[in-house]
């Protein structure tokens, strides 16, 4: 197959651009994703250990169609970026293999610590190379892996330096970097292809716990116990019992909320002095405790992450909030989580009117109720709102210190004059002026420049008079549960599903989604256990690429 | 009825009740705050020191040779080694700088034995106005005009005592350099001193509580060096720095009514303590929830000295003039609290305070 063929490619070929679609059939949407960062070292800490430091710069991810996972289907590897993933390759090789771990990670001994021996060698690859390629190396591999560490070891005269040079070379391989899936012949659909069982273990245990299998799930893999519907639901109902399912959620959640956003964030510290890194990093995190807690810990409806009044704290968010923390833990000790209740008559309660939100969709020194407006459609709503043209002139919208126009629904009322304008502020303004009780770092606020806010707006129908109110909206909303299936449907194949799956598989899971009351994790296991979350894509439809895909960056 | 810090947000009565509720029994409403910026109550003005200020360092050094009894041309080359690139004669000035204390005609250091030192002389503010407090109920001579207020009879020897040397002058906008120095120093490091006020409606007019405690976190910055308001303090349950005085807000002003003691422990390796009787306190609140003021009372004098002394030669070579030309300014100026020989051991003094709304819990209550 194309795909097989090219992944016992050259390391080579790789350092000048691999791109994950190139794999594809050409008549076939086949992705290949590349890593996360944070499967890389997921995947790293389960083979090694979680002491193994890594060091360096990952390519930054792309957005498609609303996440990161569909992007990575499409995603490159520049010489750069391959250049760090030797560094880290053998960063790593080196920690593993160092004289206080080698002992602890390679369970033989070598003949000798200055010569080679394939045996050791073989046996050491073969283990983690399972873990690392999420399937056993073929023969072939193993028999290249140990050359390579045999020749390596013979002119360093030492075994160990000459293993860690096979080790980093297997990092830096496609095999590892990028979520290979072969396919097979489906037994239940003539002409159709699935996944083999080590792709279907793989798109699994990525899409539930995102991180590679681990040794029961590739056991299982290998015994052909997912090739049936009973013993792939023992696996799922396995995994989504493990902990391990809350990594999972987060990086799904962070995935769809845009959290990589967070990384090129800045404020303008005069007019937002409490908002700070900590902070960025703290309000990312507050959000996904809130939306864990909702959806795992206590197995609830997902639509209550819009109204939910419990969440998490840290003192620095505790400031922004304005509400008190007292933390027992000593000056320069790491910021500590306490859970935290709203009270009743807070104006403050779901995700929408959290830090995180409000601060990454504003500007730098204001808010921005049509940036608000437009992440909450295209995120929560999964509604493609389009980008500005490109004479716009903004000037009534940044000044904010205008002595007409004081507050943001008015200047925003007095910028969108035209009706090219007027079409796209009329789906985003409301929304995002229902948050203007929030300023552009976090704050409760209900004046701005001594006036007082109208927070009042619509959506479909629904009138709201405040961020409060647009939870509730928001939460009664069918689009946001529909979104949600989109969404988490995409993120599992890594692509955004074909008109006949939308129609055929993601509409029944819709359907399922409310018989079990919202339920994520329910959710999960329905796509988890379905044959289509294994099969490859339809035949390709003539992509309309500009129309597919969510133009979020451009109209910021 | 609870009020918020002035934001209008009602999650905030929560927060506002938690300190006061072991304040006073009637209090309904509490807001505490953060004190970000401590400084001498400085009003430094053209000619209130006869003749200029106090001479520079140098100048002050090369006096003190004079006074060992060194000659012209020994002064000359003492200060040319203090100066030059010799390590060695350098070192050997600046320990006979250090040094320059007699006991029994032998050398002492000066810093810890600074009436060993013969008293340089030097001058103390002779303009009329000052920041302050009248203590005394008095306005007799040697007092001040509060030149905001205009009140007479303002004590503050301290201002009096320390305003001509360079480093301690300043204005109620610009900090004294001495000030800037050593609380820009400490207050990263010291825990936070705290400030609450409890009363009925802290939007009206009436009485109040003020207390006063230190916490058990050090203050909390902002990415631009701003104290965090907002932020969470656990009230250190330790009882020296725990005071409860009665006050009264009035006409958007703060102001303690009860005069009693005040001590709140500082840093260790530094001024260790401020102690205050005979306390005043007059705070400005501002609109955005601020307090701005000053803080003031007898203080003794001995604490000043030694937090400036334990600086020794680098404190005196960089900021201080001559440090036991402090001590003989600190005791001649002092006006309260004679021992049995009738010297002075406290005096009137005014420190500029800035408050930052902030939470304070007891620390018991930390989880």
């Amino acid at each position: 197959m194309t795909l097989r063929r090219f992944l016992f490619g050259s390391i080579a070929a790789l350092a000048f651009g691999f791109s994950a679609s190139h794999a594809a059939a050409p008549d076939r949407e086949t992705p290949a994703r590349r890593l996360t960062p944070e499967q890389y070292t997921q995947i790293i800490a389960d083979v090694f250990g979680s002491a193994i430091k890594i060091g360096g710069r990952f390519d930054p991810g792309f957005r498609v169609d609303g996440l990161l996972e569909v992007g990575a289907s499409q995603a490159n590897i520049s010489p750069s970026g391959m250049e760090q993933y030797d560094v880290i390759a053998r960063s790593i090789a080196a920690q593993v293999l160092d004289e206080q771990r080698r002992e602890l990670m390679v369970h033989c001994k070598p003949k000798s610590a200055t010569a080679p021996d394939d045996a050791c060698a073989g046996r050491f690859l073969t283990d983690v190379g399972e873990i690392l390629f999420r399937r056993p190396l073929s023969d072939r591999e193993v028999r290249l892996h140990v050359r390579s560490a045999r020749e390596a070891a013979a002119g360093l005269k030492d075994f160990y330096a000459g293993l860690g040079l096979s080790l980093a070379a297997m990092l830096s391989e496609p095999q590892f970097l990028f979520r290979h899936e072969n396919f097979e012949a489906d037994p239940d659909r003539r002409g159709e292809l699935r996944l083999d069982a080590y792709s279907k273990a793989s798109r699994l245990s990525f899409f539930l716990w995102n991180a590679g299998p681990d040794r029961a799930l590739l056991a299982a893999a290998r015994k052909g116990e997912l090739e049936t519907p009973q013993g792939l639901a023992r696996q799922v109902d396995r995994m989504i019992a493990s902990p391990r399912l809350e990594s999972g959620l987060r990086a799904f959640f962070a995935d769809m909320l845009h959290f990589e956003d967070f990384g090129t964030l800045t404020k303008d510290n005069a007019i937002y002095p409490k908002f700070s890194a900590q902070v960025a990093g703290d309000a990312q995190e507050q959000t996904l405790r809130t939306v864990v807690d909702v959806v795992l810990h206590e197995q609830g409806d997902y639509r209550d992450i819009f109204t939910t009044k419990k969440t998490h704290l840290t003192r620095p968010l505790a400031a922004i909030y304005q509400v008190p923390l007292a933390v027992r833990a000593p000056n320069g000790a790491p910021e500590k989580w306490l859970p935290y209740e709203f009270s009743a008559n807070d104006p403050r309660g779901g995700v929408l009117m959290q830090v995180a939100f409000v601060t990454l969709h504003s500007h730098p020194g204001r808010s921005s109720p049509t940036l608000r407006g437009k992440a909450l459609r295209e995120i929560f709503l999964c509604q493609k709102v389009p980008a500005p043209p490109g004479d716009v002139s903004f000037t009534i919208v940044q000044d904010t210190s205008n002595p007409v126009y004081k507050t943001a629904r008015e200047r925003l009322l007095a910028h969108a004059t035209s009706p090219i304008c007027t079409g796209c502020h009329k789906i985003t303004d409301p929304m995002g002026l229902a948050l203007e009780n929030f300023d552009g770092g976090g704050s409760y606020r209900t004046t701005e420049n001594g006036v007082p806010l109208d927070t009042a707006g619509e959506i479909d129908g629904v009138k709201f008079t405040n961020g409060a109110e647009l939870g509730r909206a928001i939460h009664d909303n069918a689009a946001a549960t529909s979104c949600l299936v989109d969404r988490m449907s995409a993120y599992a194949l890594g692509r955004t599903p074909a008109k006949t799956e939308a129609a055929e598989w993601v509409a029944p899971l819709k359907q399922g989604f409310a018989a079990d009351k919202y339920g994520v994790p329910a959710l999960m296991r329905r796509i988890a256990t379905s044959p289509e979350f294994y099969r490859a894509a339809p035949i390709l439809e003539p992509r309309k690429d500009a129309a597919l895909r969510t133009s979020v960056e451009g109209s910021r | 009825m609870t009020k918020s810090h002035g934001k209008g947000l009602p999650a905030l009565a929560l927060a506002a009740v938690m300190i006061g509720a072991g304040s006073s029994a009637h209090a309904l409403e509490s807001r505490s705050y953060a004190i970000e910026w401590f400084s001498l109550g400085s009003y430094s003005q053209d000619g209130d020191c006869v003749g200029g200020v106090n001479p520079p360092t140098r100048e002050q050094y090369a006096k003190s040779f004079e006074l060992l009894g060194y000659s012209p041309a020994d002064v000359k080359k003492l200060m040319d080694d203090y100066a030059g690139e010799d390590d060695i004669a350098a070192a050997n000035a600046r320990d006979k700088l250090r040094m320059r204390g007699r006991i029994d005609g032998q050398p002492v250091n000066a810093f810890v034995h600074p009436w060993a030192v013969t008293d340089p002389k030097l001058k103390g503010v002779s303009g009329p106005y000052s920041f302050g407090f009248n203590l005394d109920n008095k306005a007799g001579a040697g007092s001040f005009t509060e030149p905001m207020t205009k009140e007479k009879g303002i004590d503050n020897q301290l201002f009096r005592a320390l305003g001509c040397i360079e480093q301690f002058r300043g204005t109620f906008n610009f900090r004294p350099t001495f000030w800037d120095f050593i609380w820009g120093s400490m207050k990263e490091t010291i825990p936070a001193w705290l400030m609450t006020v409890s009363g009925e409606d802290l939007d009206k007019d009436g009485p109040v509580t003020v207390t006063f405690d230190r916490a058990v976190e050090q203050l909390v910055f902002g990415p631009g060096g701003d104290v965090t308001a907002d932020t969470t303090y656990r009230a250190d349950p330790d009882p020296r720095s725990h005071h409860v005085l009665k006050g009264e807000i009035e006409n958007k002003q703060l102001t303690i009514t009860e005069h009693g003691d005040v001590q709140l422990l500082l840093d260790t390796l530094s001024f260790t303590e401020f102690r205050l009787s005979n306390t005043h306190l007059r705070m400005a609140i501002e609109p955005g929830g601020r307090l701005n003021g000053f803080i003031g009372g007898y203080q003794p004098w001995g604490d000043i000295y030694f937090g400036i002394a334990q600086g020794g030669l680098a404190y005196e070579g960089m900021i201080i003039n001559d440090i036991p030309g402090v001590y003989y300014l600190l005791k001649r100026y002092a006006d309260a609290g004679p021992d049995k020989d009738g010297q002075n051991q406290a005096i009137s003094a005014a420190y500029r305070i800035e408050a930052v709304p902030v939470f304070v819990v007891p620390a018991d209550r930390a989880k």
